[in-house]
């Protein structure tokens, strides 16, 4: 891909992911993975930072005789994903504008 | 490198981070390789790539700076400083006496040339010594012919190091930034 994924983008797909069901990183990963062209190294600290503000919670699940870390959305990561689609919508549009539709500004 | 491996160096490099973000970032990791399986191994430390820059990731995360970079950004200021400073320094020099300098360095390549050889002598006059103890104490012998030898090769890398940067007669260009500054002063002048 031709686009560079920022921060922002990275946060909103693992938010949008997790809205559906929580899952682990691996899966995660794979899920993200399908969509952006992303390192396998970039999610961690992006996990991390969005568990810090409390947009994600954690929780361990016993499975094969060890435990699986679980990443589930919150309340709040929530509100911010909702943030993050209005601006999506908005940030979309205005590109669509000037790539697709040949408009300009205040046209 | 295998997994444990990987891990291991993960951890040492992230040992400047507190107990639980260092804990919470290897769970992550090892529980990735898990989650991928065992016959993913390489190919999971192969996309994680090196374990240094991953460490490096989570230290920025944690507004560390990159564990490899410290020693490299310390050297690359100090490298800076050096340079700026012997900028400095010639610029001055070149502005005072050009001839000066040129004759300073002629000196000093001379001081070092004529001890480089005299040491190159002393090297070959130990080594011819040691020859001679061979037959007393092979031992004492060998520990001379070692030492004569290392000094003379010494002396001898210093003589190519110097010639290689033999001052030439030729008239030095004054370099650009003197030749501004007399414009600057013409310039003032008027």
């Amino acid at each position: 891909m031709i686009f560079q994924t920022g921060a922002a983008l990275l946060e909103c797909c693992v938010l949008a992911v997790l809205d559906r069901e929580d899952t682990y990183g691996y899966v995660l990963t794979q899920r993200v993975k399908g969509v952006l062209q992303i390192s396998e190294s970039t999610l961690y600290p992006v996990l991390r930072r969005l568990q810090k503000e409390a947009s994600l919670s954690t929780y361990d699940r016993a499975f094969q005789g060890r435990n699986r870390r679980y990443y589930s959305i919150t309340p709040q990561g929530r509100e911010k994903l909702q943030q993050y689609r209005t601006e999506w919508e908005a940030y979309k549009n205005r590109i669509d504008d000037i790539l697709l539709r040949g408009l300009c500004g205040d046209e | 490198m295998n997994r444990e491996q990987y891990l291991k160096r993960l951890e040492t490099c992230l040992d400047t981070l507190s107990t639980e973000e260092r804990s919470s970032a290897l769970l992550y990791y090892v529980d990735y390789f898990e989650d991928a399986g065992a016959d993913a191994e390489q190919e999971v430390i192969a996309q994680l790539g090196d374990p240094r820059q991953l460490a490096d990731r989570i230290l920025e995360e944690n507004g560390q700076s990159p564990s490899a970079g410290r020693w490299r950004q310390w050297l690359a200021a100090a490298a800076q400083k050096w340079g700026a400073y012997r900028r400095r320094r010639s610029e001055r020099r070149v502005s005072k006496s050009p001839h000066k300098r040129e004759r300073l360095r002629i000196a000093g390549f001379c001081i070092l040339f004529v001890l480089s050889a005299w040491l190159l002598l002393c090297g070959v006059a130990v080594v011819i010594l040691s020859l001679t103890l061979f037959s007393t104490g092979p031992m004492g012998a060998l520990f001379y012919l070692g030492l004569g030898l290392f000094v003379s090769g010494g002396a001898l890398l210093a003589l190519s190091a110097l010639s290689g940067r033999l001052p030439r007669p030729r008239k030095r260009n004054t370099p650009p930034a003197g030749r501004q500054t007399a414009e600057e002063v013409t310039a003032h002048g008027r």
